[in-house]
């Protein structure tokens, strides 16, 4: 009886960790310029995009990486996509900023102005809730 | 130099980000920084006159940066910065250089560029990058910031991405070592140092003076390797640099002549007479290294790293050799968005063979106390973001040993147990 409840715990457990990860999965979506050859990306791959170590997509377009401000929406993306914290990837961002290395993401206010960017920008990559109107972009999906 | 060099860079830079603005890329971005801190010492005084508590401790800096096509992008930093008797708020190119990244794995920059050694001296002076005020002195001493902070040549550089190993990046460095002030950091100690010891060994009653020093940077080479492991959140790193360092200084001695060796009716009388020495400093740089290793996870980040170091210094064809080593660890958690908490403790030994400095208290003639055969550092700190922008930082140090403090800054002499408190707050934009 004792092993069957600390079993039950367990299951319990694991179905909660894989219910939050899809959580997350589902929170965000990629979405990037039409004229952008990938459709798929691993984690990776897109965590070294999101980070400034793979600039150029595979046709040699320089890759834009964006970003949205909104706290929750971004924390779902890092948690996702870049396995940092949302201090940390400032904290690196900015050392690369006044180290003359690159240039951060830029950020937006808003998943309809990001939209519009990625829309008009060759080589734009970012993220946006699902549920946004994302039918003048492509959608990148990410695979681990 | 820099009156020459940074019209002309400016103009390049604006031309650049001009033709990269018509072709829709970038334009300029200008960021910066500013920050003021507060540093006081129970007893020694510890890079700035601490003792008595000292405001003289802020930098500020001036960011421009602009992708001027797909594969090249240019910047530029003006930096200021007050630090004791160090930087005296001067206005100076920190780096500028051009990256032309013609692959992930493979690109180039040239200019004036922040030198890759452990994982925090590119970004030192940016306070608003780490939780604690100073940086472990240990691994990054602030004697010999100069040295390595940044140099004027040319470096390779890549991301090698490996699927399922992880990243590896590296960096290969060739240039001449930029050292902006012979009256600042190492080469103050060591003028200051060469006067002091002449003063002593000379007849009583001479007094010798520094004159127009001046420091030239040979070369610096070397470069680091970073492993960004495929175990999520652990980075390793190693760096390690070889260079040459050429220095120069005139000494003026007034020497007490007795003129009775000249005439012994004039016995009794003393004549102060000026003599000019010219005095010539090579500094061979023949290993400083660093091994480092970082772990993250969540919000919690452990940070270990080693650094050792061997020069030999030759004062006018005599050469002594200098070695040093020094480790520290760090754990910080951030509780809240606003609240980062974290401690270090580091070890720093000038001479790696007589860490309990037996061999300095049986030989040493000057009485000098065996503690300064070491540096013993235990930092309690805290981080509070204030807003996205604005961070306030407190630590407090517990110090055992001298091994950092220089005894010409503390004429009353040494304490061995002594506490630091350092106050700061800074402002990015």
């Amino acid at each position: 009886m004792k092993h069957l409840h600390r079993n039950i715990r367990i299951h319990a457990a694991v179905w909660i960790f894989f219910l939050s990860v899809s959580a997350w999965a589902a929170d965000v979506v990629i979405i990037a310029n039409k004229n952008v050859p990938e459709n798929v990306l691993t984690q990776e791959v897109a965590r070294n995009i999101f980070l400034g170590k793979k600039t150029l997509w595979d046709n040699g377009t320089k890759i834009i990486p964006v970003t949205l401000s909104d706290e929750k929406i971004h924390l779902a993306f890092l948690k996702m996509v870049v396995k940092k914290t949302p201090s940390a990837f400032s904290a690196y961002w900015n050392q690369i900023l006044f180290t003359g290395k690159g240039i951060p993401p830029r950020i937006f206010e808003n998943e309809k102005e990001l939209v519009r960017y990625v829309t008009i920008t060759r080589g734009a990559v970012g993220y946006v809730p699902v549920g946004t109107d994302i039918s003048d972009v492509k959608v990148i999906k990410i695979i681990e | 130099m820099l009156k020459k060099f940074v019209p002309g860079f400016f103009i390049s830079f604006w031309i650049a980000a001009s033709i990269s603005a018509q072709d829709g890329i970038e334009e300029i971005e200008i960021h910066g920084f500013l920050s003021q801190g507060y540093l006081k010492s129970s007893d020694n005084n510890y890079l700035v006159p601490s003792k008595q508590g000292s405001y003289e401790f802020n930098e500020a800096a001036v960011t421009f940066t602009s992708q001027v096509s797909a594969k090249l992008h240019v910047g530029a930093q003006l930096f200021s910065r007050d630090f004791g008797h160090e930087g005296n708020s001067a206005v100076v190119l920190d780096w500028a250089y051009g990256d032309y990244r013609w692959k992930d794995a493979l690109g180039i920059r040239f200019g004036k560029i922040k030198t890759p050694y452990g994982f925090y001296n590119q970004g030192r002076d940016v306070d608003v990058l780490r939780t604690s005020v100073l940086l472990p002195q240990s691994v990054y001493d602030e004697d010999v910031r100069d040295f390595f902070l940044a140099f004027q040549g040319g470096s390779v550089y890549g991301d090698l991405i490996v699927p399922r190993i992880g990243s590896l990046d590296y960096e290969l460095c060739y240039g001449t070592i930029s050292v902006p002030d012979p009256n600042s950091g190492y080469w103050r100690w060591v003028f200051s140092d060469l006067a002091e010891f002449i003063n002593r060994s000379m007849p009583i009653g001479t007094f010798s003076t520094i004159k127009d020093p001046s420091v030239t940077g040979r070369y610096l080479f070397g470069g680091a390797l970073r492993w960004n492991t495929p175990l999520q959140g652990l980075r390793l790193g190693v760096s390690d640099y070889t260079g040459k360092i050429n220095a120069n200084t005139k000494l003026e001695l007034v020497v007490p002549v007795n003129l009775a060796m000249i005439n012994p009716v004039l016995q009794g009388v003393v004549l102060p007479t000026i003599m000019n020495m010219n005095i010539d400093i090579n500094v061979d740089i023949k290993k400083y290294d660093a091994f480092s290793a970082e772990y993250s996870w969540n919000d919690l980040t452990l940070t270990g790293e080693y650094h050792s170091q061997d020069y030999d210094v030759n004062v006018s064809g005599i050469k002594v050799n200098y070695q040093g080593e020094g480790y520290y660890g760090q754990a910080v958690y951030r509780f809240a968005k606003w609240l980062e908490l974290g401690m270090y403790y580091s070890e720093y030994y000038p001479v790696p063979g007589d860490k309990k400095g037996e061999h300095l208290e049986r030989y040493n003639k000057a009485d000098q106390p065996k503690y300064i055969a070491w540096q013993k550092d235990a930092c309690f700190m805290a981080r509070f973001d204030l807003t996205n922008h604005w961070i306030l930082k407190l630590e407090g140090h517990r110090i055992n040993g001298c091994s950092q403090v220089k005894p010409s800054n503390n004429p009353d002499g040494l304490k061995k147990n002594w506490g630091l408190f350092a106050v700061k707050t800074s402002y990015r934009f």
